[in-house]
């Protein structure tokens, strides 16, 4: 187990090296930023760009800067934002923790509430609990995100007037941009959880659990749970990755002080430093969490653990 | 043997069992007596498992209704009807006074709890033990069937265990509770022949301590010899000869029933043969019995060729301590 979990570490290492180095160079291809900087501002000689590109550290050769950048990393120094000088870094800590906890949030909603649905649908395979909910997750990966968020925004916020349209502050805030994300993760977990479960109360197992006279909610929710946790996990942890880039579209919609509107921003005014350091922040994430799933796993079967 | 003139502690009236509109038991009569032990057999798909499933109220949760009939069960509370008390109500008797051992030992097993988990759990449900005590006596239980190192046991999971170790901890597990009714669903169909052996005398020993009944299914009509006192013959989700064991063998009257014993390999009958011979075999046909294949011998192999396979000090170890095999053997094939 050790060792292969010192392999997906150096896997992980490898991969954020290859996505960092992607995203420098494509980064560069979108164009000068010293342009971007001057525009509208006059006449504008060659000689005027060079001192801007040079303030900036952009005419350095390319290897050199990405040099720089990985030196940053170590000490989460990613530079300074070409839009008014703040540190990345500073940036970065504001939006991070609004982004995962919204992402948190949203993961948390929707398995909470597909567990138990998927069972439920489950063990009444066939029957209306069953085809009730089977309804239901399909009206709810029916609708896309961003129309959903919309559709809420008008009723809750501009008809009720119950939630605030916009911004991140306290609980109430948390619930429009979380349900949008959470319904549509809802849905497919559902018939995720759905079929595995099926596919485990076929287990011989699963009989021998109920010749004990143990409760349904022991059989189903210890046993029977236990052993679908593998695909399950590995599905979530997959898809917290597909979140992190679905986040940006709702925080754009919601405007959300995360890292989504950071790199949105980031984006039209060519800055960087700051989408470089998003980028890798996110990937960062998402390979640390598949690295939890990996020592999930070992964990939860003993079979993974033994080998 | 018990006395006679006792009670069945489990009587089967009339019982039906449908998957939907298929009737896969018919108006299947038996019953069982406290110490003694009923062998029902029958060929695969009469029924033997449906029934079984049926007396622990298990078939329902794959799909079965009961359209007729009675399961009595004496208990505590007197006679009672199994086929008409709740699930809830089951969830008392099930493990507790009666107890079932499965047919496949490989799977019967959560592959993610620990064997002394699993064992545990019947004890701290039905005797209300704490952890600690329920672990105490999960071990004796795995001494009780005479696995070895049973404190390492307790710690180990499903996949380190070999078949016939598997099994003696279903009937661990089984047994958790002193069942006074036990099923035994062809325990040990799935085991090699010693292993068989060994389980069939661990079970019989056990059911003379605790007094247990045994129904116990198989289509081996050798092991019904050996374990059983009475016979139910099952053919097609019908019961279709019963009696003393005795009885039944020196006089069966279903053509079943006489294909059945055919099937028992006579004791010597290889005797003095160098190779592997074939005997014909009984088949059902329609209502009767037929032969099929014929008597001969086998003499495929050749020892003049080199071997095709061959190993040689071939050591394989595990982790878990004591699993050690040295094997030396070489194949002669064609
Ligand atoms: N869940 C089910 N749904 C529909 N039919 C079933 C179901 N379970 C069993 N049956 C049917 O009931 C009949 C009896 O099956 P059962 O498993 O009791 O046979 P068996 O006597 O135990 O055979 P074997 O010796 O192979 O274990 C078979 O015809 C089988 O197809
Ligand atoms: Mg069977």
């Amino acid at each position: 187990m050790a060792n292969f979990l010192m392999k997906r570490f150096l896997q992980a290492i490898f991969v954020l090296l290859a996505v960092t180095l992607i995203v420098a160079f494509a980064i560069r291809l979108t164009g000068d930023p010293a342009l971007m900087l001057t525009q509208g501002a006059g006449s504008v000689t060659e000689a005027d760009l060079m001192m801007i590109r040079e303030a900036l550290g952009i005419n350095k050769p390319f290897f050199i800067q990405y040099y720089e950048f990985l030196k940053g990393l170590f000490v989460f120094d990613f530079g300074r934002s070409f839009m008014g000088g703040t540190p990345v870094a500073d940036l970065i800590s504001k939006s991070l923790p609004a982004t995962l906890m919204l992402a948190a949030s949203v993961m948390f909603v929707s398995i909470v509430i597909s567990i138990p649905l998927g069972i439920k649908a489950a063990v009444s395979k066939g029957k209306w609990a069953d085809q009730t909910i089977r309804i239901l997750s399909l009206i709810g990966l029916s609708f896309p995100n961003f129309w959903l968020a919309l559709m809420l925004v008008l009723v809750f916020s501009i008809w009720l007037q119950w939630l605030p349209p916009s911004g991140m502050d306290g609980f109430a805030s948390f619930l429009m941009p979380a349900f949008t994300m959470a319904i549509i993760l809802t849905a497919t977990n559902v018939r995720l959880v759905r079929s595995s479960m099926l596919e485990t109360l076929q287990a011989q197992y699963i009989m021998v659990a109920r010749a004990k006279g143990l409760s349904e909610n022991t059989v189903l929710y210890k046993h029977a749970l236990r052993n679908c946790a593998i695909p399950l996990i590995t599905y979530f942890g997959l898809q917290f990755g597909g979140l992190l880039g679905g986040i940006v579209v709702i925080e754009r919609v919601f405007n959300w002080p995360g890292l989504g509107t950071l790199a949105f921003d980031a984006v039209s005014g060519r800055d960087y430093p700051v989408l470089q350091a998003v980028i890798t922040i996110l990937s960062m994430l998402i390979v640390g969490v598949n690295l939890l799933v990996d020592i999930a796993y070992g964990l939860i079967d003993p079979r993974i653990r033994t080998e | 043997m018990t006395d006679i003139s006792s009670s069945p502690i489990l009587t089967v009236e009339n019982l039906s069992v449908e998957f939907g509109h298929s009737r896969v038991i018919d108006n299947l009569n038996f019953s069982v007596i406290a110490g003694r032990t009923l062998a029902i057999v029958g060929e695969s798909g009469s029924g033997k498992s449906v029934t079984s499933q049926s007396i622990m109220r298990l078939a329902e949760s794959t799909g079965a209704s009961y359209p007729s009939g009675r399961i009595l069960f004496s208990g505590e509370q007197g006679e009672i009807d199994l086929l008409s008390q709740s699930q809830e109500a089951m969830r008392s008797i099930r493990g507790k006074d009666i107890a079932m051992i499965f047919q496949e030992p490989m799977t019967s097993l959560n592959p993610v709890f620990t064997i002394g988990d699993q064992i545990s759990e019947s004890l701290s449900l039905h005797k209300k033990l704490t952890k600690s005590a329920a672990l105490d006596e999960s071990m004796k239980l795995l001494k009780m069937v005479r696995l070895p190192d049973a404190e390492d046991m307790l710690n180990r999971y499903p996949h380190q265990l070999s078949g016939g170790m598997r099994q003696r901890v279903m009937i661990a597990m089984a047994l958790a509770c002193r069942p006074k009714v036990l099923i035994a669903d062809e325990p040990t169909t799935a085991l090699d022949v010693t292993i068989q052996a060994q389980i069939l005398t661990i079970l019989n020993d056990l059911q003379k301590e605790l007094n247990m009944a045994v129904i116990f299914i198989t289509h081996d009509m050798g092991v019904v010899a050996e374990i059983a006192d009475d016979v139910v013959v099952m053919w097609k989700g019908k019961k279709v000869e019963q009696g003393p064991v005795k009885e039944l063998f020196a006089n069966p009257q279903h053509p079943y029933t006489k294909a059945l014993l055919a099937a028992v390999p006579k004791l010597g009958s290889m005797a003095g043969e160098p190779f592997p011979k074939r005997f014909p075999i009984t088949v059902m046909d329609g209502e009767g019995t037929r032969l099929v294949g014929e008597e001969k011998t086998q003499a495929t192999a050749c020892y003049d060729k080199s071997p095709l396979l061959s190993v040689r000090d071939l050591v394989t170890r595990f982790d878990s301590k004591k699993a050690f095999l040295d094997v030396s053997l070489i194949e002669y094939m064609r």
